[in-house]
C-alpha cells in the first residue's frame, strides 16, 4: 500500500517538528516566532492572494484574448462579405462593451494591486479595439483616404468672369 | 476569350444603365415635328383622289403634303448642301420630276402616291465659259434644259424623263445677250430684256419650236426712264410681269406663238399674282396686302373681266409675314361660282394654304426648320404660390416684424389666412380670375418638367413650345433683322441671353437675343418675355444699337431689379451696357471681367480686360494676344464650358483609394483650327486656351484629320471627333485634365494667379456613324453622371456613357485599374439599339442638340433640332430619384393599412385572452 506510507511518513516528519521546537532551546540568534509569525501571515492573507489572482487573471483576459483575435483576423481576410463583417463586428463590439461595463468589472477587482489591473484590463481592451480598427481600416472600412472626404470638398469659387468667343462681325 | 466575354456582359450592363424605354411608353416623354424647310418650288395634284402638293425646298426635300391637313405624306432628303441643291422641281400627272445638284445634274422621277424613286439619271454640267445660267422645265413629258451662254447662244435640250435619253436639241442664236441680262422662264417661252440705246425690247423665244419674236416695251409704257424689271408670273399659261422700279403699276403680258398680248388692267406693283386655270380658261388672281388683310381677287387673262365670286377679303394672321403665291388651282364649286385653293410661301418661311374665298386651311411653320438659337426656361409659378411670395415681399412693412422665428410665424399665418381667403373667394366666385398662364396650364409643376422651350429662327421668328406637348404657344415676327453667321462654318446663330428668370417673382422673365440689321449689318436686341412672348421694351422689342456689334457678354449678377445686364463690344473696342441700368453692376465687377474675340481669317485672338474701367465709362483694355495660325489655316471653332455648368465631384477616386484632383477652369476655352499641308494633307490643331490670362494650356494635332469636327467641352474634359482620312472613318478622342494628387487652392480658382500645368489624360475611340451634332447632359447639381449625346447622319440620336469614351480606360488591365471602375480599352465603340434614344423616330440632318436641367437631379431635358425637332429626357444614371411609373401604390397601402389593422385586432383578442387566463 504505497499512498498509506506515504501517509504515514507525513505525519512523522510533522511531529518531528513540532517536537523538536518544544524540547530543545533555540539556538543563539534564533526566534522560532517569525517562521510562526510568517506562516501566520501568509495564512491571513491567503484568500486576499487568492483575489488578486483572480483579479490578475481577469484583468489579463482581454489580453490573452488578442493572439486569438489577430488568428481570427487572419483567417477572415480583407474580403468584404458576411462573415468577415460579423466577425469584425464581433471583434470591435466586445472590447467597446467590455469598456462601457467597466465600472462593474472594477468591482470584482479588489486588492492591493487593483489600480494596475484596472490599467491593465483598460488597456488590454484598447489594444482589442485598436486591434479591431486595424482590421476595420485594412478592410477599407474606415474613412482614412482623401477619397473618403472628397464627396465634402466644395467647388472652387471663380474669381474671374470671361466670355467671348467668333467674332460676329 | 474568356476576357473578351467579360468586357462583353460589363459592355451590356453598362448599357442596361442608359436611358431605354418600354413599347409602352412611346410619345410618353417626347415627341418629333417633322419640317420641309423653305418652299422653293411646288406643285398642285388635284387630280388623283388623295389631293396632294408636292413640294422642294431650300433643305433639299421633297416632299408630299396632304392639301387637306397640310401634313407630310412623305418626304425625301436629299443630299447635303450643293450636291443636293433642289434646282428644279415640277410635275405632270404621273410623275414628279426633280433636278437637284451643281455640276452634275441628278434628274429623279417619284412616284406621286407613295414618293418611290421611279428613275435616276444625271446630266453633267456642260463647261462652257461665260455660262449665264442653265434652266429646266418639263413640258410634255419631256425634260428640257436650257443652258444661256453670253454673247453667243441658247441651247435648248430635251430629254424623255423615264430614261434619261436626248431626244432633240435645238440652238439659238442670241449675240446680244450680255452676263447680266434678265432672262426669265415663262414655259414654253423664254423672255428676255435687252437695252438698245433708248429702247428697251423684250425677246421671246419660243423654246418647243422655232421662232423669236422682238417688241419694244415703250410701245405701251410709254416712255422708259429708269431700269426696267421682268418677271415671271406662275401658273399655266406663259405670263411676264414687267415693271419699271420706283412705279408703283405693272404691267402683265402674255407670251404667244407671234408676239405677246397686254393684259387689259395694270395692276398694282405690290400685287402678287399667280394665273391659274378654270375650265377651258384662265384666271390671273391677284393678292394684295392691306394692313392686317389678304386681298383677293380674280379676272380672266384674256379679256380683264373681273370675276365677282373670286373677290374677297381675308384676315391675315398676324404672326406670318408677306407671302407669294407659289401655286394655285381653280375649280367649280358644289354649290355654283368658282373657287380656288391657293398655296402662299411666307417670307418668313411658313407655307400656308387658303381656300379662297373662305379662310386658311392650314399653316406651316417652317422656319421651325432653321433654328439658329435655343433656350428651355422654367415656367412661373402658380397663382396660390404667386400669392404667397407676393405675401412675404411686403411683409415687412406691414407688421414691423423684421425677422426671427416670431416673424416667421407671423408670415405664415398670415399666408395661410390669405390662402383661406382666396379659396373662399374662388368657391363663392368674387375672387380674382385665374391669369392666362395658369388657364393653359402654363405653371411650373412640382419636378420641374414642364417648360418652355424659346426657338429663335434664321428666318427671324421667335416661338415659344411647350416642351410636353410641342405645341407652339407664342411666336413673334421680327422685322428686318436676320441672324449672325459663322464665318468659318456658314452656320447661322443668334447669342440668346437670359437676363432674369421665372424665379425673380413677380417681376417677369427676361430674355434678349441678339440679332443685327438685315441691310445695315447693326445690332439689334430683341428684348421679350420668353413665357408670353410679349416685347418688354419700345412697341415691337426691338432696339436698334446703331453699331456694329463684336462681341458680347452676359454678366454674372442682376441689378436691384435681379436683371442681368448685357456687355456688347462694337467694332471700335467701345463697351455698352443694355440696360442702362446695369451700368453701375458692371462697373463694380469691372476688375473680374474678361472678353475675348477670335478672328476666324487671321486667327487672333484678343483678351480684353474691363480693369480700368472708370464709374462713368467701361473701358475694355487689350491685355493678350495670340496668333494661332499661319498659311492657309483658320480657326474653325471656339468653345467655352456652359455657364450654368456645376460640377459636385471635384476629384477621382484611384484605385489606391487616393484623389486625383479635377481641374476645373471655367475660363478655359476650347479653339480648333483646320488647314491644309502638303505633307500631312488636311490636319486640325486644338488649343486648349485660358482667355483670362491668354495661355495656352494644352495643344494637339491631328495629320489626314478632316470635318466633320464635333466638339464637346465640359468639366475637366474634352472631347472631340474627326474624320480621319488615313483610315477613313470617326474617331473620338478624349482629353482629361486633371490638377494632381493636391488640389493646390482648395477654396477658389483663379486664372491669373499661380498657373498650374494639368496633368493630361487622353485616349481615341472609333464610332463607326458618321457625327452630325455631339452634346453632353447636364444636371441641376452635377451630381449625375454625364453621357454624350451623338446624332448620327442616319437618324438616330446615341447616348454613350462617359465610361465608354474615359481616357483612363487602360490597355493593359491592372487590379488597381480594375478597382478604380474603368472598364479596358476597346478601340471600337458599341452603339447598342438600346441606346438610340429616338427608337425608330429618326430625325434628319440635325443642327444642334440642346440640353437643360429639369427639377429632378436625375433628369436632363433634350431638345434636338435641325430639320425635324424632337424632344425626350434621359436620365443617365437611372431614375434614383423617382419613383417608378409602375410603382404600386395601392397594394402598398393595402398593405400597410391592413398591417395595422391586424395588429390592433390582434392587440385585443391578446388582452382578452389574457384576461380569461387569468380568471382560471
Amino acid at each position: 500500500m504505497k499512498p498509506k506510507s506515504l501517509v504515514i511518513c507525513v505525519h512523522i516528519i510533522f511531529r518531528n517538528k513540532q517536537d523538536r521546537s518544544s524540547d530543545l532551546a533555540s539556538p543563539p540568534g534564533y526566534n522560532p516566532s517569525a517562521g510562526q509569525v510568517y506562516t501566520e501571515v501568509a495564512r491571513e492573507s491567503d484568500p486576499s492572494h487568492l483575489i488578486i489572482k483572480k483579479s490578475w487573471e481577469l484583468a489579463l483576459a482581454p489580453l490573452k484574448q488578442v493572439p486569438m483575435n489577430l488568428f481570427i483576423m487572419y483567417m477572415a481576410g480583407n474580403s468584404i462579405s458576411i462573415f468577415p463583417i460579423m466577425m469584425v463586428g464581433m471583434l470591435i463590439v466586445r472590447p467597446v462593451k467590455a469598456l462601457f461595463t467597466m465600472q462593474n468589472t472594477f468591482k470584482m477587482i479588489e486588492g492591493s494591486h487593483a489600480v494596475g489591473q484596472k490599467l491593465v484590463y483598460f488597456l488590454g481592451n484598447i489594444v482589442s479595439v485598436a486591434l479591431a480598427l486595424y482590421k476595420c481600416h485594412s478592410m477599407g472600412l474606415l474613412p482614412s483616404h482623401a477619397s473618403d472626404w472628397l464627396a465634402f470638398v466644395e467647388p472652387q469659387m471663380r474669381v474671374e468672369y470671361s466670355g467671348g468667343g467668333m467674332l460676329l462681325v | 476569350m474568356k476576357y473578351s466575354v467579360t468586357v462583353f456582359v460589363l459592355l451590356t450592363w453598362a448599357f442596361r444603365w442608359s436611358f431605354c424605354i418600354y413599347e409602352d411608353q412611346i410619345g410618353k416623354f417626347d415627341w418629333r415635328q417633322t419640317y420641309i424647310g423653305k418652299l422653293k418650288f411646288a406643285y398642285l395634284d388635284t387630280i388623283s383622289t388623295t389631293k396632294k402638293a408636292f413640294v422642294a425646298t431650300e433643305e433639299n426635300v421633297v416632299a408630299a403634303l396632304n392639301l387637306k391637313t397640310g401634313q407630310i405624306v412623305w418626304r425625301h432628303v436629299l443630299e447635303k448642301a450643293d450636291q443636293g441643291e433642289i434646282q428644279f422641281m415640277d410635275g405632270d400627272g404621273d410623275d414628279i420630276v426633280t433636278v437637284s445638284g451643281r455640276n452634275i445634274f441628278v434628274v429623279r422621277t417619284w412616284d406621286p402616291h407613295n414618293g418611290f424613286l421611279k428613275s435616276e439619271w444625271t446630266v453633267a454640267q456642260p463647261l462652257i465659259r461665260r455660262l449665264i445660267d442653265i434652266k429646266w422645265f418639263l413640258y410634255q413629258k419631256q425634260l428640257f434644259q436650257v443652258v444661256s451662254v453670253a454673247l453667243s447662244d441658247i441651247t435648248i435640250t430635251a430629254y424623255n424623263i423615264s430614261a434619261g435619253t436626248k431626244v432633240s436639241s435645238d440652238l439659238i442664236h442670241a449675240p446680244w445677250m450680255a452676263q447680266d441680262s434678265r432672262c426669265v422662264l415663262a414655259v414654253p417661252y423664254l423672255a428676255c430684256l435687252d437695252k438698245v440705246g433708248q429702247e428697251v425690247l423684250l425677246h421671246s423665244f419660243s423654246l418647243t419650236g422655232a421662232g423669236t419674236q422682238t417688241k419694244s416695251l415703250s410701245a405701251f409704257m410709254g416712255e422708259v426712264k429708269t431700269s426696267v424689271t421682268l418677271e415671271t408670273v406662275g401658273g399655266s399659261q406663259p405670263v411676264v410681269e414687267v415693271a419699271m422700279v420706283g412705279n408703283s403699276s405693272k404691267h402683265i403680258l402674255l407670251l404667244e406663238a407671234n408676239g405677246f398680248t397686254l393684259y387689259p388692267h395694270q395692276l398694282p406693283s405690290a400685287a402678287k399674282l399667280y394665273v391659274a386655270s378654270y375650265e377651258k380658261s384662265s384666271i390671273v388672281l391677284q393678292a394684295l396686302y392691306m394692313e392686317g388683310w389678304l386681298v383677293l381677287s380674280g379676272s380672266t387673262l384674256e379679256t380683264g373681266k373681273e370675276l365677282s365670286d373670286l373677290a374677297g377679303k381675308l384676315k391675315y394672321p398676324s404672326g406670318l409675314g408677306e407671302g407669294n403665291i407659289a401655286a394655285a388651282v381653280c375649280s367649280p364649286k358644289k354649290d355654283k361660282g368658282k373657287g380656288c385653293r391657293i398655296l402662299l410661301v411666307t417670307d418668313d418661311h411658313a407655307i400656308a394654304l387658303m381656300s379662297h374665298p373662305g379662310k386658311f386651311v392650314w399653316v406651316r411653320e417652317e422656319a421651325l426648320a432653321s433654328i439658329a438659337a435655343v433656350e428651355i426656361l422654367d415656367l412661373p409659378v402658380s397663382d396660390t404660390d404667386a400669392a404667397i411670395e407676393k405675401e412675404f415681399d411686403h411683409k415687412e412693412m406691414d407688421f414691423g416684424v423684421s425677422s426671427g422665428f416670431v416673424g416667421m410665424f407671423v408670415h405664415r399665418l398670415a399666408s395661410q389666412i390669405l390662402q383661406l381667403r382666396s379659396l373662399v373667394l374662388t368657391i363663392l366666385g368674387l375672387g380674382e380670375p385665374p391669369s392666362a398662364g395658369q388657364r393653359a396650364g402654363l405653371v411650373r409643376d412640382e419636378f420641374g418638367l414642364h417648360k418652355m422651350i424659346v426657338v429663335a429662327s434664321s428666318a427671324g421668328k421667335v416661338f415659344g413650345i411647350d416642351n410636353l406637348s410641342g405645341e407652339i404657344i407664342w411666336q413673334q415676327r421680327l422685322e428686318n433683322v436676320k441672324p449672325y453667321v459663322d464665318q468659318a462654318t456658314g452656320k447661322n446663330h443668334a447669342p440668346f441671353f437670359v437676363q432674369r428668370t421665372t424665379r425673380h417673382f413677380p417681376s417677369p422673365a427676361q430674355c434678349a437675343l441678339l440679332l443685327r440689321h438685315k441691310v445695315t449689318d447693326e445690332g439689334v436686341l430683341f428684348v421679350f418675355n420668353p413665357i408670353t412672348g410679349q416685347p418688354l421694351a419700345e412697341s415691337d422689342g426691338l432696339i436698334s444699337l446703331g453699331y456694329k456689334v463684336k462681341q458680347s457678354f452676359l454678366l454674372h449678377e442682376g441689378n436691384k431689379e435681379s436683371l442681368r445686364g448685357i456687355l456688347l463690344l462694337d467694332n471700335e473696342d467701345n463697351l455698352h451696357v443694355y440696360p442702362e441700368s446695369a451700368q453701375s453692376v458692371a462697373v463694380a465687377m469691372a476688375a473680374t471681367i474678361f472678353i475675348f474675340t477670335a478672328d476666324p481669317n487671321s486667327g487672333l485672338l484678343v483678351g480684353y480686360s474691363l480693369a480700368l474701367s472708370t464709374k462713368q465709362n467701361l473701358i475694355a483694355t487689350r491685355v493678350w494676344e495670340i496668333k494661332l495660325t499661319h498659311g492657309s489655316q483658320r480657326i474653325t471653332a471656339v468653345i467655352s464650358k456652359s455657364s450654368i455648368e456645376k460640377v459636385h465631384s471635384q476629384g477621382r477616386v484611384l484605385g489606391d483609394r487616393s484623389v486625383l484632383y479635377k481641374y476645373i477652369n471655367p475660363n478655359l476655352v476650347a479653339v480648333l483650327t483646320q488647314g491644309f499641308d502638303p505633307v500631312h494633307k488636311q490636319f486640325l490643331n486644338i488649343y486648349l486656351i485660358d482667355v483670362v490670362s491668354g495661355s495656352v494650356i494644352f495643344s494637339i494635332s491631328h495629320k489626314r484629320a478632316r470635318e466633320p469636327v464635333h466638339i464637346v467641352h465640359s468639366e475637366n474634359w474634352l472631347l472631340y471627333s474627326y474624320f480621319s482620312d488615313k483610315s477613313r472613318r470617326t474617331e473620338i478622342v478624349t482629353l482629361e485634365l486633371y490638377e494632381g494628387k493636391v488640389q493646390s487652392n482648395t477654396t477658389a480658382f483663379s486664372s491669373v494667379a499661380a498657373p498650374l500645368q494639368p496633368i493630361v489624360d487622353r485616349q481615341a475611340y472609333i464610332l463607326p456613324g458618321m457625327i452630325e451634332s455631339m452634346k453632353e447632359t447636364i444636371t441641376e447639381k452635377g451630381i449625375t453622371s454625364k453621357h454624350i449625346l451623338v446624332a448620327l447622319a442616319n437618324g438616330a440620336i446615341l447616348e454613350i456613357p462617359w465610361v465608354f469614351l474615359d481616357p483612363r480606360r487602360p490597355i493593359t488591365v491592372t487590379s488597381e485599374m480594375r478597382e478604380e471602375g474603368v472598364i479596358p480599352y476597346m478601340p471600337e465603340l458599341p452603339i447598342p439599339s438600346e441606346a438610340i434614344i429616338n427608337y425608330n423616330q429618326t430625325v434628319q440632318r440635325v443642327r444642334g442638340i440642346h440640353t437643360t436641367p429639369s427639377g429632378l437631379e436625375s433628369t436632363c431635358l433634350v431638345f434636338v433640332y435641325g430639320l425635324d425637332m424632337f424632344y425626350t429626357r434621359v436620365a443617365p444614371s437611372k431614375t434614383f430619384d423617382l419613383l417608378k411609373e409602375d410603382f404600386d401604390h395601392f397594394l402598398i397601402t393595402a398593405v400597410l393599412l391592413g398591417l395595422t389593422v391586424t395588429s390592433y385586432i390582434t392587440k385585443k383578442l391578446a388582452s382578452r385572452k389574457a384576461l380569461k387566463q387569468a380568471w382560471k
